[in-house]
């Protein structure tokens, strides 16, 4: 295989227990952090020329965000680090009992094209925080960033302990052939379940953060004009190829009818009269993404934008009206500048549409009624939720991001990264004294010891499981 | 085989009717299930008795106490665990609602192990139905006493489509696989947990493995040597060595090998007397290809103790082995029966070498009365879970999470820990429609002024 003598390098390095102290962890993540400060020119182009990311979306992303995750972790890293001791039940009140947080030893982190610095960056803190050696395999879609990270991460992290491999299909394939302590995947259901398939074969645990298609409410009371500015900011960020990104809208007839101008309006505060010119609205990042896009713009009726460009692989923000369950539009995730409106008779009909599918990883729900935001919320399941906004629930670091079902299994940001790459491994120390306290629970077993364990166990004791 | 389609396909509908969510449903459940424990007390021990012929003590203690407090503690701590979690908020949610929510993930299958058949079944259950989900239960076929028990009583005391039992050996369990589930917990060997894991990611199930491996157990010259060894009798024998967190071996100095066996000896006989065979305390292994597969562990080794067996009632004696070496058949694969081997190393470095060229354990346990030195050896190996200066007991803490890493298992389980296993946790935002202005730095067109705020 040829990732094994690099695994086993990683590997033997783990052994050496180098990435245990703290300091040490602390000075790799800070390394991390002097790679965003000087790559942040290079990084603002490499996304610009994958994708057309506009280097305001990149900056708060790709830096801004990351940066965030950074100094939540190194503020926070010694308390997390902490053995975390426990309650204890009658019999154990003299011994120590605690969770240890341990490395996994050396993980595997899988980063897709959208956001691929931020999406192997974010795991990456967590991993190192956790103590922990990493291979990084970014992805070869987004082939400029790919090589910007291959070419200079090595420079600022400890290359005995963390790697960069490159390539594609092959590459990663024989790649996960490799026995990793952990593995961290992001992408597409399809893939999430191979990877997961090939890490059963040595029962490595995973996170799986996947996708599929976000459903956003819109009720009939609400203000239109804020709606359409927070949902038109979601869906074109990053020219809609965002995993949180809302993908389809649900409301009434009427609704649709008052969103539309308000959505155009949006629109055009944003990119100006030929969003083309913009250079804050990005580019599809392949062809092959392009063509697929462009296929679903016949699904409903184009209401806004619609204009595409092969050469450019530009495509319009754009809104398709009256749109079916059945159309193309709504048979995968978009994960384009599109946006399809189904129209819904109310909020029943809204929740039945939403729970007859695939458990979302994001949810949206917008209502000045807040009894209906509760409502769409309660009664659906969704990796994350947010009411009357769109993707900002992500970049609250004390919340968990990850999906359910088919978007996904795990979460991070934050301390649920450090604790997603960290074994909580659970110890009691026990006195070597006192042994007298145990003879109930030896043989030979009498009447008499049975009937001193069972009149001392009170069932109904609060909150101990007493053993004898 | 369309019946396990059938089966999980009502659990399924039964939880769409949204009945298993309400929490006075999940804790009337609960207290079903204590009633049910309380009153069918005698049965559940002959079942264990038919079994394992485990005897009335180590059954009530190992299986019905433990899942009376597990069902005590849930009933009492549900409304607190259930409750949504507000999290910190940065300056931009200031004036927003952020929380966790705790949410059901909907069908969850329990597959049970055989050695501890009831309790095994029954506390991965009582998470399951204390986070709200429906759940698929799979008692181990091989303790087919207690499958049909559970199979028996569960319908009786629960709501019947939220909580089936399906029986049957690996031909009903691959099919039960190929369904899909929303969590799977599974507790058995490392073979069969692979698989488990391979079917649940053709559904991107996740999954709770607890498996098993060879336990560790490092004793140092400087500790009380005859404390040490009772409460490493104890773990080691209890249940005929059937126990997933058994300590699997002794890591000791040579100097001390002959005394760690006197004192194994005499804690023997203390237990259960002079005839081990005719003790009520002492076990038996659960079938002939148990029985012929440790017994087959016993060739070619030094018996410093023990080694009689007898194959028409599947007994093995409580057994020592010495001067082990690490590349010998007991030494490949977890032993699961009463035989102790002891692998004599020169040093604590050479104990955790050796540790760690291995698989990691479920459990790992360390006896000296230098706690420096027991804080080396865990902080340099990994294992599930951990005691000092005894064995076993890390199991019966609730607060503490109980699983395996690595071949040992993935995630875990007991008390609040289960609760979190079977729940689905959801980043609540709630944010005002109004306070838009609060936006506009987010939207384009961006501008240099707008990224230097």
């Amino acid at each position: 295989n040829p990732y094994a003598g690099l695994v086993s390098h990683l590997r033997a390095s783990w052994l050496s227990g180098k990435t245990r102290p703290m300091e040490y962890r602390v000075a790799q993540l800070e390394a991390l952090g002097r790679f965003l400060d000087d790559k942040k020119q290079e990084i603002l182009e490499a996304t610009e020329l994958d994708m057309g990311k506009p280097s305001f979306e990149a900056f708060f992303s790709e830096i801004l965000l990351c940066k965030n995750e950074l100094n939540v972790t190194l503020n926070n890293l010694c308390s997390w680090m902490k053995d975390e001791h426990v309650d204890k039940n009658l019999v154990m009140q003299l011994d120590s009992a605690f969770i240890r947080k341990d490395p996994y030893g050396v993980v595997l982190i899988i980063a897709p094209w959208n956001y691929p610095i931020h999406l192997f960056l974010v795991p990456l803190i967590g991993a190192i925080a956790a103590g922990n050696c990493a291979i990084i395999k970014p992805s070869e879609i987004s082939k400029n960033t790919e090589r910007l990270v291959a070419e200079t991460l090595s420079c600022y992290l400890d290359s005995d302990c963390f790697a960069v491999v490159t390539g594609g299909v092959p590459e990663t394939t024989r790649l996960l052939e490799n026995k990793f302590d952990y593995i961290f995947f992001t992408g597409t259901p399809p893939v999430g379940r191979i990877v997961m398939t090939a890490a059963a074969k040595h029962l490595t645990p995973v996170t799986l953060e996947l996708g599929g298609k976000n459903p956003c409410y819109v009720s009939d009371t609400c203000d239109v004009t804020n709606v359409a500015r927070r949902v038109a900011w979601g869906r074109f960020f990053n020219a809609g190829q965002t995993c949180i990104a809302p993908d389809y809208l649900l409301c009434t007839l009427e609704m649709q009818e008052k969103l539309m101008p308000a959505l155009r309006e949006a629109i055009t505060e944003f990119f100006g009269p030929n969003p083309r010119e913009s250079l804050d609205f990005g580019r599809i990042v392949s062809d092959k993404q392009f063509q697929r896009l462009r296929a679903l713009l016949g699904s409903g009726r184009v209401a806004i934008g619609g204009q595409t460009d092969e050469a450019e692989r530009y495509i319009a923000p754009t809104v398709l009206a009256d749109v079916l369950p059945s159309d193309p539009a709504m048979q995968e995730e978009v994960f384009g500048p599109i946006l399809p409106i189904v129209v819904i008779a109310n909020m029943d009909e809204a929740i039945d549409f939403i729970n007859a599918r695939p458990r979302p990883l994001a949810l949206y729900a917008f209502s000045c009624d807040s009894k209906i935001v509760n409502q769409v919320l309660e009664r659906t399941s969704s990796g994350g939720f947010c009411g009357n906004d769109t993707l900002m629930h992500v970049t609250l670091t004390s919340l968990p991001f990850g999906g359910v079902g088919n978007s996904g299994l795990g979460k991070y940001h934050g301390k649920f990264t450090f604790d997603t790459f960290s074994l909580h491994r659970g110890c009691l120390h026990r006195n070597m004294g006192l042994e007298t306290l145990n003879t109930p629970r030896y043989p030979p077993y009498t009447q008499q010891k049975l009937g001193l364990l069972t009149t001392t166990f009170e069932v109904k004791r609060r909150g101990t499981c007493t053993l004898l | 085989m369309e019946k396990m389609q059938q089966v999980v396909g009502r659990a399924r509908a039964a939880f769409r009717s949204g009945r298993s969510r309400p929490l006075e449903f999940r804790i009337q459940q609960l207290k079903a299930l204590q009633r049910m424990v309380q009153e069918k007390e005698k049965e559940i021990l002959a079942a264990l008795k038919a079994d394992l012929n485990k005897c009335g003590y180590n059954a009530y203690s190992h299986e019905i106490l433990g899942v009376l407090g597990e069902l005590a503690l849930t009933i009492e701590k549900l409304p607190s665990w259930a409750a949504p979690q507000p999290v910190k908020k940065n300056l931009l949610t200031m004036r927003d609602e952020a929380y966790i929510g705790y949410e059901p993930l909907g069908v969850v299958l329990v597959i049970g192990a055989w050695n501890y058949p009831f309790v095994l079944v029954m506390q991965p259950l009582i998470g399951a139905i204390a986070a709200g989900n429906a759940v698929v239960v799979k008692p181990s076929e091989v303790s087919e006493n207690t499958a049909r028990l559970v199979a028996e009583l569960l319908p009786q005391y629960l709501d019947k489509e939220l909580y089936p039992v399906v029986t049957g050996g690996v031909p009903e369990t691959t099919e039960l696989l190929t369904q899909r589930f929303d969590h799977i917990l599974y507790t058995g060997n490392t073979a069969v947990g692979k698989i488990v894991m391979a079917a649940a990611a053709k559904h991107l199930t996740p999954v709770t493995l607890e498996l098993g491996g060879k336990s560790p157990c490092y004793i140092d010259k400087d500790c009380d040597l005859a404390v040490a060894c009772r409460r490493i009798t104890w773990g080691k024998y209890m249940n005929c060595g059937q126990t997933c967190i058994a300590p699997d071996y002794i890591l000791c100095d040579p100097s001390i090998q002959s005394k760690v066996v006197e004192n194994i000896k005499a804690t023997l006989k203390e237990f259960y007397g002079e005839d081990v065979k005719s003790s009520p305390d002492y076990e038996r292994i659960v079938n002939q290809r148990h029985f012929k597969r440790v017994k087959s562990l016993l060739e070619g080794q030094k018996i410093a103790h023990g080694g009689e067996t007898d194959e028409a009632s599947c007994f093995i004696a409580p057994t020592i082995l010495t001067d082990v070496s690490p590349e010998s058949k007991v030494m490949e694969e977890e032993i699961f029966g009463p035989v102790l081997p002891i692998v004599p190393v020169k040093s604590v470095e050479e104990a955790i070498e050796l540790i760690n060229g291995r698989e990691k354990p479920l459990a790992l346990y360390v006896f000296s009365n230098n706690k420096q030195l027991i804080k080396r050896v865990i902080s340099e190996t990994s294992s599930g879970g951990v005691t000092g200066n005894d064995v076993i007991m890390h199991f019966f803490l609730s607060t503490l999470p109980f699983g395996g890493v690595g071949h040992s298992g993935m995630g875990a389980y007991h008390g609040k820990h289960s609760f979190e296993t079977f729940s689905h946790r959801r980043a609540c935002l709630i944010k005002d429609l109004k306070m838009e202005s609060a936006n506009k730095m987010r939207y384009p067109p961006g501008s240099q002024k707008k990224v230097d705020w």
